[in-house]
């Protein structure tokens, strides 16, 4: 009786209210292993899978009825306190959770449920139940107590991919009506604004440019506007974390809390999807390599159950995100050893580093201290890809460690990588675009004022700015990868006896040094495209973007060129 | 004709689109408004109104209870629960009160016959 329209309007509610429905499901789930009597939580778990049978039986998708079904009637049981929640239960109830959220999937790309079997997972239900109105004699809490860590090896291996799988579904968004009227009143103003420049040119050239300011700011404005729907809430990702902590606690055999701060922060969906195998990397290492077995918690005076911390906040365009645990923290005794040991740090210099300098080796590519190979994070974990992954996104990463108290990786990107404000400057004739954000000044040197300021030590290039010597990164030179021929003591001398000399002065991680170009032009805003994948391994590159005149630049990757030397 | 006003309170939001756009198609005289809740419900009872239909399950007070604090406000408002099963002692307890069941899925046909008995 319904139209097209209708239909899919239905649909489109089906889908948005059954996820959010099966994300309270998952994330109640997880809570009870924690409380398995809580009446509040059984409750609207309950309640929550009750509305997806309904939506599933209103719209006629009998399987997805079917399985829903079993659920509900599992947790009825749990919910009048016939049946007690263990791990077993918990993993049947999370196989649902999937098995749902992949035929929603399958529903939203074909329109049907396709062939989707759930015959043994409603069995495995069917069992629970059965159990639940016999065993009833038994001691209902021992009997969750004894279960909750005891896992059949078999399924411990499929939960865990189907929750790194578990999607985000950063793919689409949901607008309200009247922002999508907003965007088409401002696209109204900018043909407005166009068909008055256009007027301009033909019948009032003494207007041209009072129309351009005009046609600026509309698109000024509209930038804005649709930047903002683009950015999301991080909560969005960070809730999936939750599952991956439980299944990992379940297969290493720790007790493992995660504790998530700062949801409600907005982040570009892009950064999101960048960041979301950057933050699951990190948790799994803090679980697995970090957080200690329950027993060795309670040896050395710590609760039995670890903590992991993920807490997001913004400042200033740039969003922070911290891990934190309280497992048995990184040896940098040992990481310094490490380092000398694979070359990467002559023991004298390693004497010199900081402790947050020597950290920053973990990040080394095949760097790892844990002689054991896990199945879960692997050796070494590649933290080299978080490394890269995050200077792709012109970002940082900070790590802290106390030995035995636990360890903190700090990070900070940029809230959104669409559209940035950016310097551009030229070398060989090209010009680059260089994030305003690790700018701190410009400098220009004439005639003998610089040979003055630059200097060799230990045959480095350096820059005088001031009282204080910098590193000096030609780039040129480093385009061009032709220190083998004449060496830097030859670079200095090169530099030294230019005439002019000009140089941008930034900071990555913590460090400044200064970037010598041959010309330094105008500022700009632009809109950075991710880099073509033929590009991927060039390091120093973050992205294009087409100049004002209509050329196409690179967006330089600050902190490599840094790595670079 | 004159214009009649049922309340559909459901905490499913599609269940509510899919009641109102069948009256929106087939019964055109009727004003549609809308609760999530129990609590919502009662906050917009009225004697203006004529026909709830309630949902069962939903957070806070079931359907049942709803109904029951709904005649208590309003005693002139016909009553229906719509509930995909329907226990005996349930049934019973309401049926002593005058209200009415529907069996989910909600269709067409089903509110037809509910409404043809408003006058």
């Amino acid at each position: 009786m319904f139209d097209e329209a209708s239909q899919q309007a239905f649909l489109q509610e089906f889908f948005s209210e059954n996820r959010e429905a099966l994300d309270r499901i998952e994330r109640g789930l997880l809570q009870l292993e924690g409380a398995p009597t809580n009446r509040d939580l059984l409750n609207s778990v309950f309640r929550d899978m009750h509305t997806v049978k309904g939506n599933c039986r209103m719209l006629g998708f009998e399987r997805l009825e079917e399985l829903t079904h079993s659920a509900e009637s599992l947790l009825d049981l749990l919910r009048d306190g016939k049946l007690l929640i263990d791990t077993m239960i918990s993993n049947s109830l999370l196989e649902v959770m999937d098995g749902v959220r992949r035929t929603l999937q399958i529903i939203e790309k074909t329109g049907k449920e396709g062939e989707v079997d759930f015959a043994s997972l409603i069995f495995q239900l069917a069992q629970f139940q059965g159990e639940g109105l016999q065993d009833q004699k038994e001691n209902p809490t021992e009997m969750a107590e004894s279960s909750l860590h005891v896992l059949p090896s078999d399924t411990g291996g499929s939960s865990r991919t189907d929750a790194e799988s578990s999607p985000a579904r950063m793919d689409s968004i949901r607008l309200p009506i009247e922002r999508l009227d907003g965007l088409m009143n401002q696209v109204g103003e900018l043909s407005a604004m166009f068909n008055q420049l256009k007027y301009a040119i033909t019948r009032n050239p003494a207007q041209v440019e009072h129309a351009l300011e005009g046609l600026e700011q509309q698109i000024h404005g509209l930038q804005g506007e649709v930047l903002q729907y683009r950015l999301q809430p991080i909560g969005r990702i960070l809730e999936t974390y939750h599952r991956l902590v439980r299944d990992l606690a379940v297969e290493t055999k720790k007790k493992v809390v995660l504790e998530l701060h700062g949801e409600e922060t907005e982040v570009d969906r892009n950064v999101l999807i960048a960041i979301k195998e950057v933050l699951g990397h990190l948790i799994r290492n803090a679980v697995d390599h970090g957080i200690e077995p329950p027993a060795d918690r309670v040896e050395v005076g710590k609760s039995p159950v670890g903590r992991v911390r993920l807490s997001a906040e913004q400042k200033q365009g740039q969003i922070y995100l911290e891990i934190v645990d309280d497992g048995r923290g990184i040896d940098v005794a040992r990481v310094r050893a490490k380092a000398i040991d694979k070359g990467l740090v002559t023991p004298v210099q390693a004497m010199e580093l900081q402790e947050s300098e020597i950290m920053k080796f973990i990040m080394a590519p095949g760097f790892s201290t844990v002689e054991q190979v896990s199945k879960i994070s692997g050796r070494g974990t590649g933290m080299d890809v978080v490394q890269a992954a995050i200077d792709k996104l012109g970002g940082s990463i900070a790590i802290s460690s106390q030995y035995g108290v636990g360890s903190r990786f700090r990070l900070r990107i940029p809230q959104t990588m669409a559209i940035v404000p950016v310097l551009s400057v030229v070398a060989l004739g090209e010009t680059y675009a260089v994030p305003q954000m690790n700018i701190i000044e410009l400098i220009s040197y004439y005639g003998h004022e610089v040979a003055r300021h630059v200097e060799g030590k230990m045959q480095a290039p350096m820059v005088r700015v001031r009282d204080r010597l910098l590193p000096l990164i030609s780039l040129r030179q480093t385009l061009t990868l032709a220190d083998g021929e004449h060496g830097e003591t030859c670079l200095v001398k090169q530099l030294q006896v230019r005439p002019e000399l000009h140089i941008v002065v930034l900071q990555a991680d913590d460090k400044m040094f200064g970037l010598e170009v041959d010309g330094i032009k105008e500022p700009s805003n632009l809109v950075v495209k991710p880099l073509n994948k033929i590009f991927n391994n060039i390091s120093i590159l973050a992205g294009t973007t087409v100049m004002p005149d209509g050329s196409i630049a690179f967006l330089l990757n600050v902190p490599a060129l840094l790595y670079m030397e | 004709m004159d214009t009649k006003t049922v309340l559909i309170v459901d905490d499913s939001n599609l269940a509510r689109m899919m009641v109102r756009k069948i009256f929106a198609i087939s019964f055109k005289e009727w004003r549609v408004i809308e609760a999530k809740d129990g609590e919502e419900a009662l906050s917009m009872a009225t004697s203006e109104i004529h026909l709830a239909l309630l949902d069962f399950n939903m957070p806070g007070m079931n359907g049942l209870e709803l109904a029951e604090r709904l005649l208590g406000q309003c005693p002139k408002i016909t009553v229906y629960l719509v509930t995909a099963n329907i226990q005996e002692r349930m049934s019973q307890r309401a049926e002593s009160m005058g209200i009415g069941f529907i069996k989910k899925p909600i269709s067409e046909n089903k509110i037809y016959d509910i409404v043809k008995g408003v006058l």
